[in-house]
């Protein structure tokens, strides 16, 4: 227990709709270990962002604990939170959310210069930044001047911008071509593993996912399916249907796993696979 | 068809008032821009309509009379004249009176035709015949004019009474060797006095004297110089030294008074229902066909008409009036407060117009819903204000140096003079440019819409900046054209005279309104500069006050989509006017100082009963009263005009008068004063005179009338003037100085004393050692002679000039009445545009705070931008209102002052000045923080999602 960065424990959370409650959450329960990558799989709707927002605390839950570095948040003050948010905790969010008044170099700036840096050095390392996602052409445009995908890349660079130990990304490669995609995984693989971060994603993608340490899936409110993933021999059909239906995943793999194209930097963790919990 | 367009029409209007409920904020602000407009013009024009209508109400009301006929080769006339005037609807009433001659005195001495020379030069000087003025009438003429007069006893000449003047009972107690008291029965004569012009010198002739014993003295008078028309019939002069005389105890004498042909005056006053009846401007035009009906019918008689003061007062409101161009800032700012609700009205309701065109709705129809929207908030905005607009005119010249005056309040309340036509006039015309105005807005922006590419979207945005410019520039030009010859006509004209015309005051009117046009203009490109030069390139300053966080500072300030910084120009264009108007009112209020000075002449301005001059000695005993010196007064003729003549030491009057240079028409006055004082008959006579005669210094003057009994004498001239302190312009015509209609002219002291036999005085001006105080010094010449005022607010507040003063109000009320309005405007603006931004900044905050930026520093920041924002556009705005105030107000004058005898100055309120970004900025502050606090409570989810 003591490796986990991050502790998730029955978290409840529930919408008040006009129609009534709508219960998105209903006792998820997981944990991140230390230099993890763990993808977190579901159908659209099924709450994947929603428990994103709770563990980087803008989202208050109804019931349960969430723990980071082993303090409970619910004991967090606001202040600690937002501290937290500044030096630890980073997140890419689906939306990208960049500042539409900055430039590119700016929205990334805009982290380093909140954690104190100066103007001069937080745009050295911005420029850093922007080359490392591949976008340095690009600093001087403003969010409505880029792509999508652009748009996803500088948000990563931001998220990044302090070298976060936890790094919660809301489907990071959506917006990206296969290529770019891929190249973000090697971004965040590498992250993890010269700089000790662990990664929290959400993804649609079966061969984003199939990078992962380990994928959850998150059904009906409840993170119904717990697998290790075996990079080696990911069934990659049989992933592809998580998307629709999470249950075929309790069948056997029937076809090869498909290799991946880039090997990774980083020795998949054997384990066998657990069956789901119900 | 039609059926259908009704529900269609049905439906835009509940869907255009639940449009209106939804967006309660913002109509609320554009009810607030149109009230506010229109109660400013409107209330202007319904405070100088009503006062007007007020002040010649009260001024018909409490005339003596309004006409008076006079008739002395004809007298046969004045019975069918009677007849007429009994006839004549437009009279309400008249009375009669004869003018004509008393002595008293001549008891023993058996005479029917007598030569009476003055008392000294009379065969028998030890036991002289008293000649004085006689004004023979009755009772109730006296009930209407005792308030020209000063009265110790009764003003009443029933059971055989007479009323003597102060002047007149003096000599009869040195005759009589008595002292004349109240009470005292004296016998008199009544007769006619034919003036030899030859000679000075007068005679009683060709009339048979009628001899009355046992006159009861029931009053001891003296005349207040005033409007009245039996003064103008008589003359003070003559009324200064004379009797009143019961008309019904002339008896069978009336019958000698016709044969003899002495004047016979009637005093007519019209009927004030019957003469406003057809309106104030038909007032002055019915007199003047009364008069000219009975010239025509009569021709020997001579009347006159009270209309040329009628006129001057009618002419000082409709200066009064132009005042409505100081509203015009107001004006402007709630114009620019609209325009702005509505850009951000449209930028608001984007979606709900992407959404009604989803839903099929054309570029009309969504049009047409906004435009019912408007509509119905201007009609309530119109409304407002013209109730709120009674409110205002009413308060207007309710206050007074002296406080809040309620009866003139009521009466405003009472009896408004709403201009119907006016008020439709200026709602049409502000619902035209603003209606017209978000039509286009709205119109533009629905149509931008439908442009998908950005490169298409660029090229409108850019044709948009090319019109803004192109309209620009065309309207500066035609304003800049429009300005030149405005001023050329203005310069023009102020410089015409001492006394501002209407056509002065009405072009200073138009050079305000096109200068402030210009400001608008030129503060769009202060705006410019203070936004896109001046607050950017703070950089070194925002470092050192919140360090590396200047980066979001710098941010702000450079921004394409201003929001914030687009209220600089709103802030620009209200500390602008701001400094006008804190420059002009306290420009004003000094320039109404260095005016009281003036008009009281000296430190102390000391107006008694008729006394011998040399109560100057008794004065000066006082304690801290340092000189003083006599004016006293009569009056003479010069060249058929009447002129007041003032007997003065001009040398100690050069010491205590508060002179300033413009009371000079040459350099080396105070050196004319010198020469006045050595020469024992000059004289200094008034600039304009002089031209009129064409006459220099050493010129010899002709004055005739003068009393003393010498018809004719001349005066060797040493000086030429334009003021006199304590006595107005040497010219007269100066109705706020509230003076008579005459000029004056300045004698040498000794001359009046010796040669026109005149030493009493009313009037005294002192000056007073520096920290003295005031009320002591008053107190002890109250003391010293009871009855006596010491700088009166007013002078002679009989004249026209206090009617104008009932309802004109000093003009100080006007800039704190647009101060006030101004400041709202800009509060609210501020508030919404903060508002309106921080809503528009409430995902980016949020994104800030998932970056882990505190709520704390946010709001710091947003609390520096503001004070960054106003305190730089209001010192923009503060420096152009120097420069705007400074140009224009030599040329706005007119609308200021009524004359310019003393030279206007501007006088700079330092403190105020500097004190204005301070106060705006910190009620910008306080305007804001509730919205701060409530977008920095927001939750970080929700506003991410915003
Ligand atoms: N603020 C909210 N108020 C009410 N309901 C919400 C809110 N946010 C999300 N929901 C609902 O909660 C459920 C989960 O939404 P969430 O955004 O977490 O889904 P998701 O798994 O991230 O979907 P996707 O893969 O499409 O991003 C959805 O049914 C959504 O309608
Ligand atoms: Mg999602």
């Amino acid at each position: 227990m003591s490796s986990a960065v991050l502790e998730c424990k029955d978290v409840f959370k529930q919408y008040e709709l006009r129609s009534g409650p709508l219960e998105v959450l209903k006792g998820v329960t997981f944990d991140l270990k230390k230099k993890e990558l763990l993808a977190i799989v579901g159908i659209s709707g099924s709450g994947k962002t929603t428990l994103l927002n709770l563990l980087f605390g803008i989202d208050t839950m109804t019931e349960g604990h969430i723990k980071i570095d082993g303090k409970d948040i619910s004991d967090m003050s606001k202040d600690d939170f937002r501290l937290f948010r500044r030096d630890k905790v980073g997140m890419i969010f689906q939306e990208f959310y960049l500042i539409p008044s900055m430039t590119a170099i700016e929205n990334v700036m805009a982290p380093l210069i909140i954690a104190g840096k100066s103007e001069q050095l937080a745009l050295t390392k911005a420029y850093r930044l922007l080359e490392r996602v591949e976008i340095r052409p690009m600093a001087n445009k403003y969010p409505h001047q880029l792509s999508n995908g652009q748009k996803q890349r500088v948000a990563i660079a931001r998220a990044i911008a302090n070298t976060p130990k936890i790094l919660i990304c809301d489907e990071p490669t959506r917006a990206l071509d296969t290529t770019l995609g891929d190249g973000i995984m090697d971004l965040l693989e590498e992250l993890i593993e010269n700089e000790n971060i662990a990664v929290i994603m959400t993804t649609h993608d079966p061969q984003v996912a199939a990078r992962a340490d380990r994928v959850l899936i998150i059904r009906n409110g409840k993170l119904v399916e717990e697998k290790i993933v075996d990079k080696e021999s990911f069934d990659f059909r049989a992933a592809k249907a998580i998307y629709r239906d999470p249950e075929i995943v309790k069948k056997e793999p029937t076809s090869k796993p498909k290799t991946k194209k880039k090997a990774s930097t980083k020795e998949a963790k054997k384990s066998s696979k657990n069956s789901k919990t119900s | 068809m039609s059926s259908k367009n009704n529900v269609k029409f049905r439906f835009l209007f509940s869907l255009a008032f639940k449009n209106i409920l939804s967006h309660k904020r913002h109509m609320v602000i554009i009810i607030f821009g149109f009230t506010i407009s229109i109660s400013m013009l409107l209330s202007v024009n319904l405070w100088s309509n009503t006062s007007e209508d007020l002040a010649i109400n009260d001024f018909l009301g409490s005339q003596d009379f309004q006409a008076y006929i006079f008739s002395a080769s004809q007298p046969e006339d004045i019975d069918e004249i009677i007849e007429d005037l009994d006839e004549n609807v437009l009279v309400d009433f008249y009375s009669t009176g004869y003018s004509t001659a008393a002595l008293f005195n001549t008891e023993n001495k058996n005479f029917t035709t007598y030569e009476v020379l003055p008392e000294s030069s009379q065969t028998d000087p030890n036991n002289p015949v008293s000649l004085t003025n006689a004004f023979i009438t009755g009772q109730e003429t006296l009930d209407r004019i005792s308030f020209v007069f000063n009265v110790e006893g009764n003003f009443t000449i029933e059971d055989n009474g007479i009323l003597l003047s102060f002047r007149q009972a003096q000599e009869l107690s040195s005759i009589y060797d008595r002292d004349i008291q109240i009470g005292d029965v004296l016998n008199l004569s009544i007769s006619k006095y034919i003036p030899n012009p030859a000679y000075g010198e007068i005679y009683l002739s060709s009339f048979q004297t009628t001899y009355y014993e046992d006159y009861t003295v029931k009053g001891i008078f003296t005349v207040n110089e005033g409007l009245s028309i039996v003064q103008s019939a008589l003359s003070s002069e003559v009324l200064s030294d004379s009797i009143i005389f019961p008309i019904t105890s002339l008896g069978s004498a009336e019958a000698t008074m016709k044969t003899n042909e002495v004047p016979y005056v009637l005093f007519v006053k019209f009927d004030k229902e019957e003469i406003t009846k057809d309106g104030l401007d038909e007032v002055v035009n019915k007199m003047q066909l009364f008069s000219e009906t009975i010239k025509r019918d009569y021709p020997t008689t001579y009347i006159y008409i009270i209309e040329s003061t009628l006129t001057s007062l009618i002419n000082a409101y409709s200066r009064a009036s132009i005042s409505v161009v100081l509203m015009i800032p107001v004006i402007l700012v709630g114009i620019v407060m609209t325009i702005f609700t509505i850009n951000i009205i449209v930028e608001y309701r984007q979606e709900e117009v992407a959404l009604l065109r989803d839903r099929g709705a054309d570029t009309f129809q969504i049009l047409l819903l906004f435009i019912i929207e408007f509509l119905i908030v201007a009609f309530f905005g119109i409304i407002l204000g013209i109730a709120l607009s009674f409110i205002i005119s009413a308060l207007i010249p309710s206050f007074s140096a002296s406080g809040f005056n309620g009866a003139t309040f009521r009466a405003f309340m009472r009896e408004p003079s709403f201009s119907f036509g006016f008020a439709i006039g200026i709602s049409f015309t502000l619902l035209i440019i603003l209606v017209g105005y978000a039509s286009l807005k709205i119109w533009w922006e629905i149509s931008l819409r439908h442009k998908s590419s950005e490169h298409e979207l660029s090229a409108r945005r850019k044709m948009e900046r090319n019109i803004f410019l192109g309209v620009n520039i065309g309207v500066v030009t035609i304003v800049v054209i429009a300005l030149i010859f405005v001023l050329i006509d203005t310069i023009r004209n102020i410089q015409e005279s001492q006394n501002f015309s209407l056509a002065s005051t009405t072009s200073a009117g138009y050079t305000f309104l096109l200068f402030c046009f210009l400001l608008i203009f030129v503060g769009q490109l202060i705006s410019y500069l203070v936004t896109d030069k001046f607050q950017v390139s703070l950089k070194g300053l925002y470092r050192r006050i919140v360090f590396n966080e200047a980066f979001f500072l710098i941010n702000s300030f450079k921004r394409k989509d201003k929001k914030l910084n687009s209220m600089t120009f709103a802030v620009i264009l209200v500390s602008t006017f701001v400094a006008f108007s804190l420059i002009s009112a306290s420009s004003v209020t000094q320039n109404q100082m260095l005016e009281a000075d003036y008009k009281n002449g000296a430190d102390m301005r000391i107006i008694t009963y008729p006394v011998d001059s040399s109560f100057k000695n008794n004065l000066s005993q006082i304690d801290g009263i340092n000189e003083v010196v006599a004016l006293s007064k009569t009056t003479g003729s010069i060249a058929y005009d009447d002129y007041t003549v003032v007997g003065v030491d001009s040398i100690t009057y050069s010491r205590i008068g508060k002179w300033d240079d413009s009371s000079f028409a040459e350099d080396n006055s105070f050196e004319n004063l010198k020469i006045l004082h050595e020469t024992y008959a000059g004289v200094i006579i008034s600039h304009p005179l002089a031209e009129r005669l064409n006459l220099t210094i050493g010129d010899d003057i002709p004055i005739v009338n003068l009393p003393g009994g010498i018809f004719h004498r001349s005066f060797v001239i040493t000086g030429i003037f334009n003021s006199a302190p304590g006595l107005g312009l040497l010219d007269g015509r100066n109705i706020e100085m509230l003076q008579q209609n005459e000029g004056i002219v300045l004698i040498n002291e000794e001359f009046m004393k010796t040669e026109l036999e005149i030493s009493s005085c009313q009037l005294f001006l002192a000056s007073v050692f520096p920290d003295e105080n005031s009320t002591r010094i008053t107190n002890e010449i109250k003391g010293l002679l009871s009855n006596t005022q010491v700088n009166p607010e007013l002078i002679n507040e009989q004249f026209i000039g206090s009617f104008i003063d009932t309802y004109i109000p000093n003009v100080r009320v006007f800039f704190y009445v647009q101060l006030i309005a101004i400041v709202l405007i800009i509060i609210v603006l501020i508030i919404m545009f903060t508002d309106f931004t921080l809503n528009q900044r409430t995902q980016e905050f949020a994104i800030n705070q998932t970056m882990g930026k505190s709520t704390r520093t946010i709001s710091k920041l947003l609390v520096i931008e503001l004070i960054v924002i106003i305190l730089s556009a209001s010192i923009g705005g503060l420096l152009l209102g120097l420069v705007f105030t400074y140009a224009s107000f030599n040329l706005i004058t007119p609308i200021l002052t009524s004359h310019n005898i003393i030279p206007y100055t501007i006088n700079l309120p330092i403190l105020e000045i500097v004190l204005t970004p301070v106060v705006l900025t910190a009620m910008a502050l306080v305007g804001v923080l509730p919205s701060i606090i409530k977008y920095g409570r927001e939750k970080i989810i929700t506003a991410l999602r915003n």
